[in-house]
């Protein structure tokens, strides 16, 4: 071991920064497949939602499983996760509204939640009026069962953003569970 | 030895990182709400304040990141990394490291469960400034070359969902990523229980604190500088060197130990455990 100490700190820096870049590659590589990371804007202008990193916008959560880590694939398979630091207000007025996740099979036990103050986790709605301009941070927890559907893959639904007082739909943001073959999610803070 | 000075300086240091819980992490946090009545309609007004509100990781990031520079613009909690704690390692040294941070403290702490000749000592293994800084120019650049790695790889996550669930609420362990369960296992087992001083997290993988580290270094000889000393009285017993939790004192050369300020985190351990009084914090003499 000595002799590692002797080689020259510029082949350790360069090491040290190999070393970063190459987790960056696997948070990259395995994020795909266990979380997906999203910008959504409301009311509507276009989904919008986070390739493999914020700036790079698609227009779909895509969350490949097939593409989970080891470490998840040991610890805990079945259970993804969605996550928005940023649920924009793009709009002229300040809006109340309340979160949906919709279409997805029933077996998929879902659990939405976010870190805003105003949160009520029971109606799934901010308690409060989010301002043009402001953005709020959502997340969803999805258990897959047991026996993941796997034959019925990719699965399809969506999140939807409504307005908590008329009821009326602000946002939609489709999200595809898909095995093989699709863009994934990324990091959800790049 | 109960009340050995150095032992009495931990129990001061405790205090320290009980302070520093209160002030970064929920249930309280009390910088990210103060920051949140401050500048209310910013990222800390409106949501629930914990150690991602006033986060020590992502601003270093997105420092170099131009499509992020208009968030850290409009959410002044951030700038606590990006200037308060350099600023404050310019005067004092890096303290924020040495007496506040608790994820810091847990790895040291918990390290000092396992006798110092079963760990790894960085020290005499690698060269550890290199790879602090060369870990830290590859955080910086990692988003261009390959991915971010500041919330993947992040300790400070792992410290608040502790925190949270020893004040009952555990949803932060109800979602597991790979890169999660890796940063938190290197956190507290090789780089910390297994590592000499229980610090190996904060060598190489905390840019606040390799931060920290170079504006302490670089303004060390400054005549206000306050950071730890040696006088000619050491003895070089050696004893400051087995206690230091950074591996920053060196007793290679003939004469006094030397302190290299690059690592050092001034939590005067090596004052306390000096016999002679040969350490001492303040400035330039």
């Amino acid at each position: 071991m000595t002799r590692f100490k002797k080689l020259s700190p510029v082949l350790w820096g360069l090491a040290a920064a190999v070393l970063a870049f190459s987790l960056g590659a696997y948070g990259e590589a395995v994020a795909s497949g266990e979380r997906a990371g999203f910008v959504m804007n409301f009311p509507a202008t276009g989904t919008e939602c986070g390739g493999p990193s914020m700036r790079d916008l698609t227009g779909e959560i895509v969350i490949e499983t097939d593409g989970a880590g080891l470490v998840k694939r040991i610890l805990q398979p079945r259970t993804l996760e969605l996550v928005s630091h940023v649920v924009r207000n793009v709009g002229d007025v300040p809006q109340r509204i309340r979160f949906e996740v919709q279409g997805l099979p029933a077996d998929i036990e879902l659990e939405l939640g976010s870190r805003d103050l105003a949160w009520n986790p029971e109606t799934h709605e901010i308690e409060r009026d989010i301002a043009p301009g402001e953005a709020v941070d959502f997340d969803v927890l999805m258990h897959l069962p047991a026996q993941i559907p796997f034959s019925s893959m990719p699965l399809r639904g969506q999140v939807v953003i409504f307005d908590a007082s008329s009821g009326q739909v602000l946002s939609t943001l489709p999200v595809s569970l898909v095995r093989t073959g699709a863009v994934g999610g990324g990091s959800c803070c790049d | 030895m109960i009340r050995s000075p150095l032992f009495i300086n931990r129990v001061k240091r405790l205090v320290g990182f009980t302070a520093g819980l209160v002030l970064l992490y929920a249930p309280l946090a009390l910088i990210a709400r103060a920051f949140a009545l401050a500048a209310p309609g910013s990222l800390a007004g409106t949501t629930v304040s914990d150690v991602h509100t006033a986060c020590l990781r992502m601003p270093w990031g997105w420092l170099i990141q131009p499509w992020m520079l208009s968030t850290l613009q409009g959410n002044p909690v951030y700038w606590v990394a990006i200037l308060l704690l350099p600023a404050t390692a310019i005067i004092l040294g890096p303290l924020f490291c040495g007496w506040v941070c608790p994820a810091g403290a847990v790895s040291e702490y918990l390290g000092r469960i396992v006798p110092d000749r079963s760990k790894f000592d960085l020290k005499r293994l690698v060269d550890i400034v290199p790879l602090r800084y060369g870990f830290f120019g590859g955080l910086l650049l990692a988003p261009f070359v390959s991915a971010s790695i500041c919330c993947s790889f992040c300790n400070f996550t792992h410290m608040q969902n502790i925190v949270s669930a020893v004040f009952g609420d555990s949803s932060g362990f109800a979602f597991l990523s790979s890169t999660g369960v890796i940063a938190a296992t290197l956190w507290i087992v090789p780089l910390g229980v297994l590592t000499v001083g229980g610090r190996g997290w904060c060598l190489f993988l905390c840019p606040a604190g390799t931060v920290m580290g170079i504006a302490s270094a670089v303004t060390a000889r400054f005549p206000w500088a306050r950071r730890m000393r040696t006088r000619d009285t050491c003895a070089a017993c050696g004893e400051c060197e087995r206690v230091c939790p950074m591996r920053a004192v060196k007793l290679d050369a003939p004469g006094p130990a030397e302190i290299d300020h690059r690592l050092c985190i001034d939590c005067l351990d090596c004052a306390a455990a000096c016999k002679t009084g040969a350490m001492r914090y303040g400035k330039p003499s």
